[in-house]
């Protein structure tokens, strides 16, 4: 706007078709009766005049004031602008959402109609009374045919869940360590939908995708018609509550700090989903083989102090509350970030340097991965010096086994005991 | 009479753009629904997608409606304030203090009415209003406003409550979701609850500003006309003030963050139908309403998983307001 500009000061301001009249007079007695912003058809430069012997009389209010409708032509064009504007938009959006309704529709009647299979009721609960008959009837559902829930346990968030009376038919798992625990339970034909992130164990990948961990998306979970949601403490607690307001059952998870609340979930898992024997199965199975782990490792005299690091995130290393930390000390070793109790830690280079790692883990998706993190640490001036890459121990570890808190923990756990004490596994060096 | 033609015409078709925009909003979305799904619905025959288009599409689109005509309310409201066409509630800074308010509410445990005006919306109206008086003292001089100083303390007072906001945020260790929430805006989890919630707000807030539009329609002739010609002016700015802030507050608290709506939007009706308040308040509401519809349906539908939709609304109205400002100097 002119006024604002600071140069525009009184003196150079007067209009050549108006020259400055006799101040004062006018502008001490005129208000304006037809107000600036109403008005078109007046010149510009008596505008301008008009405005700054305002200013001159000390009535500056108007001075500021930008006028949004400086003249009937430029707001007619800018108006018919601004129209099409709109109604480029609107048509835009409209043509798209007709393009995918209209093809659509007959795609998604195939879509609905296939779910539902033959002999089997529509909802969850219906589907859940055909499984207790189908299992000859262990636990009763009273006479309206609704199961009886037998006990009430707590979710990990301190929540209430009454326990279903079986397996719920149509399970949604909101995250891969609890898509792999489903799946090693025998559940993996109950699961209806999974992350983007659940590609493990290989059936995972046909199940249909809900979103990731952070962007579930309600609409879909809810055309899934799930019996039962599992989720993980990192799902947004939002999407948690809208569910819940939806009259859909979802239980919360946490992760824990150590290979024993791994197991205690296994176990929780089991028993949320009525799987309880194969849970406890296989927590079994997985406890064998953490003490078979044990009395191998009994009475290392040198535990390595370990780095571990996760590949291409910045230096982001396990802390004392992670369960990494707890997988290190079970291979025998120390996590030098231990003494930070966190679960995640951002370290620094100089730390590492302080602390001079015996062997350096990296968590990398691919021997790729892991190749372009070694050369970075050993081309890093202050890293290249430190033991673990001087003397070649930096090992790579499946960072996807190794990021989810599930089964295959107990694989990273071995192949990390492997690789610092090979002496104990018999492959001296 | 002819610019009543216009307004009539103006009107028409934003009422045809409005129930086209709740039409596909009910008709679009992740799962796949046809028009066929909603007819049966309607004539009650099939219930088994109720809870999609009802509680989860309806509810969003009439959240995003509200949400859209309470930020354009605000903003019109705001440039007559500020007597500024560059004014709107993101600008200014209500905007993000709403939006530190709502998160300092929730960190400190006051999230517990969840009926009404809760915890939370009080504590985003109560900053929102503190931001906004904060900037009108500061950026007034001798009594009257430069735009310069007022957008720039805006902006100014905006960024500490957005750094005060991501703050918050970064102490709470589950906070990625919470984050592009509270600063970029979303409906992914619109309900009926917070339907409920801004709805009876936003229609209060109409009333009073169709109300109080002459005086706005004086106010902008200058502080001195206007008492002259009888408005009584400080009442009037402060209860504008108030009005502005608790429409942007409620619309953060239930949304987030979602800026330039209430700059462009009142600009554009402004352009097509006059200057006078009266209808500036009604129509641009409606047409905020309308605006934010189709920007959720745009943020739902771009991309296969949500954008955010303070990122839509940025992209359309961040290069208009530089072009304001270019235009402008």
């Amino acid at each position: 706007m002119l006024a604002s500009k600071p140069h525009d000061g009184p003196g150079n301001s007067t209009s050549p078709h108006f020259p400055k009249p006799e101040p004062g007079l006018r502008d001490r007695y005129f208000v304006d009766p037809v107000p600036a912003l109403f008005c078109h058809d007046r010149p510009a430069g008596d505008r301008l005049a008009g405005g700054e012997r305002l200013a001159d009389a000390g009535k500056a209010k108007d001075q500021h004031f930008v006028d949004p409708v400086p003249s009937l032509l430029v707001a007619a064009a800018r108006a018919a602008s601004a129209a099409a504007a709109v109604l480029v938009l609107a048509l835009t959006v409209g043509v798209a959402a007709v393009l995918m309704l209209f093809p659509a529709a007959g795609l998604a009647q195939s879509e609905r109609t296939q779910p539902v299979e033959p002999g089997r009721s529509r909802t969850a609960s219906g589907a859940r009374d055909d499984l207790v008959r189908a299992q000859g009837g262990g636990i009763v559902g009273d006479d309206l045919g609704r199961p009886q829930t037998q006990a009430s346990i707590r979710d990990d968030l301190g929540r209430p869940f009454p326990l279903p009376a079986a397996a719920p038919a149509r399970i949604v798992s909101m995250a891969p360590n609890i898509t792999e625990i489903l799946f090693a339970l025998g559940l993996g034909d109950r699961i209806v939908g999974v992350t983007r992130f659940c590609d493990y164990p290989p059936g995972a990948e046909a199940v249909p995708k809900v979103g990731g961990l952070v962007d579930p998306n309600v609409e879909i979970i809810l055309s899934l018609k799930p019996g039962l949601v599992l989720a993980f403490r990192g799902n947004p607690l939002r999407v948690i509550d809208r569910l819940g307001e939806l009259h859909v059952p979802v239980f919360v998870f946490d992760i824990g700090g150590g290979l024993d609340d791994m197991c205690g979930l296994v176990t929780r898992i089991g028993s949320v989903t009525r799987r309880e024997r194969e849970a406890q199965a296989l927590a079994a199975a997985l406890r064998s083989r953490l003490d078979a782990l044990e009395a191998r490792l009994a009475g290392v005299a040198a535990r390595p102090r370990v780095f571990v690091i996760l590949h291409s995130q910045g230096l982001w290393t396990s802390g004392g509350e992670g369960y990494i930390s707890d997988l290190v000390a079970r291979a025998g070793a120390v996590n030098i970030a231990a003494g930070i109790g966190r679960k995640w830690v951002l370290y620094s280079r100089e730390r590492i340097v302080r602390d001079d790692p015996d062997a350096v883990f990296v968590l990398a998706r691919s021997r790729r991965e892991f190749e372009a993190a070694r050369e970075w640490m050993a081309g890093e001036a202050r890293l290249g010096g430190v033991k673990a890459v001087r003397t070649g121990r930096v090992f790579l570890l499946d960072q996807d086994a190794a990021s989810r808190f599930g089964p295959r923990l107990v694989d990273v756990l071995e192949t990390m005991a492997r690789d610092l004490h090979p002496e104990r596994f018999g492959e001296g060096r | 009479m002819k610019a009543t033609t216009a307004r009539r015409i103006f009107l028409a078709v934003l009422i045809v753009l409005t129930a086209a925009g709740f039409l596909a909003s009910l008709l679009t979305g992740p799962v796949k629904t046809s028009a066929g799904d909603l007819w049966n619905l309607i004539m009650g025959r099939n219930q088994a997608q109720a809870v999609i288009f009802l509680d989860l599409r309806l509810s969003r689109a009439l959240l995003a409606f509200l949400v859209g005509a309470s930020l354009a309310l605000s903003g019109a409201i705001l440039q007559g304030f500020f007597q500024n066409p560059m004014a709107d509630p993101f600008v200014v800074g209500v905007s993000s203090g709403a939006s530190f308010g709502a998160v300092l509410a929730v960190a400190l445990g006051l999230d517990v009415a969840a009926f009404g005006f809760s915890g939370q919306g009080l504590a985003a109206f109560a900053t929102g209003l503190g931001i906004v008086s904060l900037v009108y003292l500061l950026s007034l001089r001798k009594g009257m406003f430069k735009v310069e100083t007022l957008l720039l303390t805006g902006i100014a007072a905006g960024a500490l409550a957005s750094a005060l906001t991501s703050f918050l945020l970064f102490m709470r260790s589950d906070s990625f979701d919470q984050a592009v929430f509270w600063l970029l805006g979303s409906f992914q989890l619109a309900g009926w609850r917070q339907v409920g919630a801004v709805a009876p707000y936003f229609a209060a807030g109409l009333v009073a500003a169709v109300w109080l539009a002459r005086d706005m329609n004086l106010l902008v002739l200058g502080d001195e006309t206007a008492q002259a010609l009888g408005c009584r002016v400080r009442r009037v700015r402060k209860a504008f003030l108030a009005i502005a802030s608790l429409l942007a507050a409620l619309a953060v608290s239930v949304s987030g963050i979602i800026g330039f709506v209430g700059l462009v939007v009142p600009h554009w009706v402004r352009l097509l139908i006059g200057p006078d308040h009266r209808r500036l308040f009604l129509y641009g509401s409606l047409a905020g309403g309308t605006f934010l519809v189709y920007c959720d349906l745009l943020a739902r539908n771009l991309l296969a998983s949500e954008l955010p939709i303070g990122v839509i609304t940025a992209a359309v109205g961040a290069p208009f307001f530089l072009y304001l400002l270019h235009k402008k100097r």
